[in-house]
């Protein structure tokens, strides 16, 4: 069996399970996000008076996070009136993107499954975890319960190897696998990262193509734990945890693989995650807003080499740059190592930790014709404003240089280092 | 003549006003800031093609930086092409912060001006010794076409605040003493003068607080003598020549008001009008949902640093949210550099992108009907801040922090190390 | 459950995702009529009004990927359609319709076969979708029996309710 098989077999009690088998399965970590105030409608709905493991619950604010309106306000208003009656996790406004703040708090290890009305759940495989997306009446049910029901995925191995390029990071990789492999290619099923330049990458690096497996269509994703994700557990979890390993006969359902030593940065250009072309040969226009953050690019590495690329430079008076730290946590890390103050004065707008303006609900809302270059993981239309905007998704280095530049800009001749901490 | 009328007079060329006459005076500087397209539409219907002088308009982005919805995206975007192509040298976009403060910090303001903006709490600038006035924007229009625009010469009041401030006492507590004592009509049409022995050695920041707040009195400005500190201050923006006018000796105000502000108490401002005020030690327990510092009267370095003071090493009320917004991205910077923001965050306050922030509503803190909200901004009309079911408090920063921490509305004196109350 | 389902057809590309059907500025939204009134805002205005009318969505491959906004399904839900047919569903979206008892049926083919405002029909126990209007048949997956039960009873989520 593959590791994701071992995880559903044994949260679902049973010896074995194969690809395509329906199993209830327990629920380790069940996750409500604060646009899902239908979450409570469903509980209700269901006849939910009680929650089975409070201790396995969490609500999470990162969206509209502090509220941009008197609904949003009043949605979270009942969802923390509902968090206290029943004793469950609450991370409110002040904590940061759902995922990266659950990570943080120690609520995820290898081997546990989590379901989140977030679809970029998929990011808890860096840690060896499964994490689904799933909606409200799933969440409630599983509130209810401690259990719902899973197809037991197909899984698709995609390995890559070799070395990246200086300036060349994680999110150009996971955009190359998706112009290759297109959007749908993992519907209904899982996918495993392997290779040599999955293993060298930072814990932070792996979750970007984690998060990004979503938009291939995964229902989970999976990355084999080692030192680094030990390293990362380290003090936050303090309970003991058995690593899944995947039998040596295992059978993928299909296998790709990818080189990296001369890839390129790449970009998705409007209005599709997998229309991916090389950074180069994208037509340049003027970019009126850059944003770096988010579940996808906002971790410290990140603000780290948009620090180093704008330090002592200056944004294109005609962009903005909006820059939104995946969480407290890393907000507080950033300000200590000089990153905020760096991006500040190059002229950046740093915001609370959030999703920001990712879904377009506030902090940065696209007007018609605007274009954006984000570090972010959707371009689809009307994602982050106005249908009329034009999104393309990048890497957060590509992102810096395009906010100093005001078009689309290689930011390879921008760092002053040759190589990548 | 008094200082105020000095002023009108040279800008309208003329050796004499007197109060109710109408003049046609010369505007130093017009601000807009992004509440108001209205004034690009009336420029062009009023004939206007090319603004009268480029140095002398500026914009500032502030009520709905970064833009909340696809509506205010708009709003900036229009904007941006109207500096563009009248090439404005004064641009204040997403990035910096509050019209009141950003103005003053980029050197545009000084004793003797006349400043008009598009926006009611211009009386600000009163504590450099400048004539500060909010129009709407018909007026702006016609001060963009021509520079002029017309004034009624107003009746000058005097109110002198003497004494000295106990520990834990603000500015803002002041202010809202003499709201609750005047009431909010006191000075409507009317000109404030304010002087004291607490006034002459006031600091920067606490001059603009009271200021501010002149309006809520309705005043149409505020004036205050330039101190040494003020004239410090300027010294470093800017090298522009500038003449102090003095009030002659004989000079008559329409109405004298004297406070003694030895024993002030803190003060707040309770629902739903400014002038209903009450020391903080005659009010019944006021459970806290959210809790505000920032904004044109609450955001500045000192008023961040009162806060940090009071939440170093604590942690706020699980079920209380502090949202501080910074003034403008120098007072951020300033916050960062001497640790206050690292204390802030790491007792649970949201720090968000300087602006205006939730003060009236437009996002970042939006209130649900039924919460309770502490704020060190200025009005607290019902659905300022958002659901008109919502209760806003007026109070100090200090205020506010120790209301944060406690979840109900607190004395800040009770944190005062050293300090008996 | 009709196992016939006759209605004028509404068709969409490739990759219509949940920010089409549902953009994120909507998901404050609680209310059904509330977000079956920006169904599709994405793309088209005018698809409540088109929905009174037309209650068959037939698209190409990956309809409703992206989040796991289940707005996004009772958007359609609500506007009144009876179902989506696409080549292929994002997973999350396939999930929630089936939890909220929205009919979506995948077909290799259907989408070639249609342009918008003709009639369709969907015959679900021989898995066939007819172009009523130029009398043209393919074929679509059959709905396995375990599914056609979920729909019978209205979706998972009264499954859930009686347990």
């Amino acid at each position: 069996m593959h590791a994701i098989e071992k995880i559903f077999a044994q949260k679902a009690n049973v010896e074995r399970v194969k690809a395509g088998d329906r199993v209830w399965a327990d629920v380790d970590l069940t996750v409500n996000v604060d646009l899902y105030r239908t979450v409570l409608a469903e509980f209700e709905n269901l006849g939910g008076t009680k929650i089975k493991y409070p201790e396995r619950v969490a609500f999470t604010f990162s969206i509209n996070a502090p509220a941009p309106t008197i609904q949003s306000a009043s949605n979270e208003k009942d969802m923390r009136e509902f968090a206290y009656k029943h004793g469950i996790h609450l991370f409110d406004i002040n904590t940061g993107v759902v995922q990266q703040v659950l990570m943080e708090a120690g609520l995820v290890w290898p081997g546990t499954i989590s379901i989140a009305t977030d679809s970029h759940a998929t990011i808890l495989g860096a840690l060896g975890a499964v994490g689904m997306g799933v909606g409200a009446v799933d969440l409630a049910a599983s509130m209810i319960k401690g259990n719902i029901w899973f197809r037991v995925p197909e899984i698709i191995k995609i390995n890559i190897d070799g070395e990246l390029q200086p300036g060349v990071m994680a999110k150009d990789v996971i955009l190359k696998v998706l112009g290759e492999l297109k959007q749908d290619v993992a519907i209904y099923k899982a996918i495993e990262y392997t290779g040599s330049a999955v293993r060298n990458m930072s814990l932070s690096s792996r979750m970007v193509l984690c998060n990004m497996a979503v938009e291939l269509g995964a229902k989970t994703s999976y990355i084999q734990p080692d030192e680094k994700v030990i390293d990362f557990l380290g003090s936050r979890v303090t309970r003991t945890y058995e690593i899944p390993t995947t039998d040596p006969d295992f059978k993928y359902a299909e296998e790709y693989s990818l080189d990296v030593n001369q890839l390129v940065p790449q970009v998705a250009c409007p209005h599709n995650v997998d229309n991916v072309c090389d950074l180069d040969d994208v037509p340049k226009k003027p970019v009126n807003q850059c944003l770096i953050g988010t579940c996808t690019g906002g971790r410290l590495e990140d603000l780290a080499i948009a620090a180093e690329i704008l330090k002592g430079r200056k944004i294109n008076a005609k962009t903005r740059l909006i820059v939104i730290p995946a969480s407290k946590e890393i907000y507080l890390k950033a300000m200590e190592l000089g990153y905020l103050r760096d991006l500040i004065e190059a002229g950046a707008t740093v915001t609370n930790p959030g999703c920001g303006p990712c879904l377009g609900a506030h902090m940065g809302v696209l007007a018609p014709g605007e274009v954006c270059v984000t570090a972010s993981n959707r371009n689809f239309s009307g994602r982050m404003g106005s249908p009329q905007a034009e999104l393309y998704l990048a890497s957060p280095a590509t992102v810096a240089a395009t906010a100093i530049e005001g078009i689309l800009t290689n930011p390879r001749g921008y760092l002053k280092s040759q190589q990548r901490s | 003549m008094h200082a105020l009328e000095k002023i009108l007079a040279s800008h309208a060329e003329k050796d004499v006003v007197t109060t109710g006459e109408i003049i046609k005076a010369k505007v130093d500087l017009a601000e807009v800031n992004d509440l108001y397209l209205q004034t690009i539409y009336s420029f062009y219907e009023m004939g206007g093609k090319k603004v009268w002088d480029k140095n002398k308009i500026c914009f500032v982005f502030d009520h709905y930086a970064p833009a909340p919805t696809i509506k205010t995206a708009q709003i900036h975007k229009e904007m941006r092409e109207f500096v563009q192509k009248n090439n404005l040298t004064h641009h204040f976009d997403i990035n910096t912060g509050v019209c009141h403060q950003v103005m003053h910090e980029a050197g545009l303001v000084y004793p003797g001006m006349i400043l008009v903006a598009t926006d009611s709490h211009t009386t600000t600038h009163g504590a450099f010794g400048a004539f500060g006035t909010g129009v709407g924007a018909t007026d702006m229009a016609t001060i963009m076409i021509s520079g002029e625009l017309w004034f009624r010469v107003p009746e000058i009041v005097e109110i002198e605040i003497n004494g000295k401030l106990r520990p834990g006492v603000m500015a803002k507590d002041v202010i809202l003493y003499i709201l609750g004592k005047l009431g909010a009509d006191a000075c409507v049409y009317k000109a404030i003068e304010f002087c004291g022995t607490y006034i002459e050695d006031l600091d920067v920041a606490e001059r603009m607080v009271i200021c501010n707040m002149a309006v809520e009195m309705g005043a149409k400005t505020a004036y205050m003598v330039p101190n040494q500190k003020i004239l410090d201050y300027i010294k470093t923006r800017t090298n522009k020549e500038f003449e102090i006018y003095d009030t002659d000796e004989d000079f008559v105000f329409a109405e004298n008001f004297v406070f003694d502000i030895n024993n002030l108490t803190p003060q707040i401002a309770v629902p739903h009008s400014v002038d209903n005020v009450v020391s903080i030690d005659q009010l019944p327990e006021v459970r806290i949902d959210q809790a505000f510092i920032g904004a044109c009267t609450g955001g500045r370095l000192e008023d961040i640093q009162a806060a940090a003071e009071i939440l170093r090493g604590q942690k706020i009320n699980p079920r209380t949210r502090l949202v501080i917004i910074p003034a403008s991205n120098e007072v951020l910077l300033n916050a960062i550099k001497f640790g206050f923001i690292e204390d802030l965050i790491k007792a649970g306050a949201t720090l968000s992108t300087p602006g205006c922030g939730p003060c009236l509503g437009a996002h970042q803190g939006v209130i649900a009907e039924g919460e309770n909200c502490v704020t060190a901004s200025n009005r607290n009309f019902p659905g300022r801040m958002g659901s008109t079911g919502g209760s806003i408090y007026l109070a100090s920063p200090a205020t506010t922090a120790a209301s944060a921490l406690m979840g109900k509305l607190t004395d800040p004196r009770t944190f005062l190390k050293g300090e008996n109350i | 459950m009709d196992m016939v389902i006759t209605g004028k057809v509404l068709v969409y590309d490739d990759n219509i995702d949940t920010d089409i059907i549902c953009p994120g500025r909507f998901l404050e939204l609680n209310e059904s009529k509330d977000i079956a009134n920006v169904a599709m805002s994405g793309i088209d205005s005018n698809f409540p009004e088109k929905a009174k009318t037309h209650s068959i969505i037939i698209a190409g491959k990956n309809f409703g990927c992206g989040s796991s906004r289940d707005h996004a399904v009772r958007a359609l839900k609500y506007s009144g359609l009876k179902a989506v047919i696409a080549q292929s569903f994002g997973r999350i979206f396939y999930r929630n319709a089936l939890n909220l008892g929205l009919l979506v049926i995948i077909s290799k083919d259907a989408r070639n076969i249609f342009n918008d405002g003709e009639s369709g029909k969907i015959d679900l126990t021989k898995g066939k979708i007819t172009n009523m209007d130029k009398i043209i048949t393919v074929d679509s997956d059959v709905i396995s029996e375990e599914e056609f039960k979920v729909y019978e009873q209205g979706g998972m989520i009264q499954i859930y309710k009686q347990n």
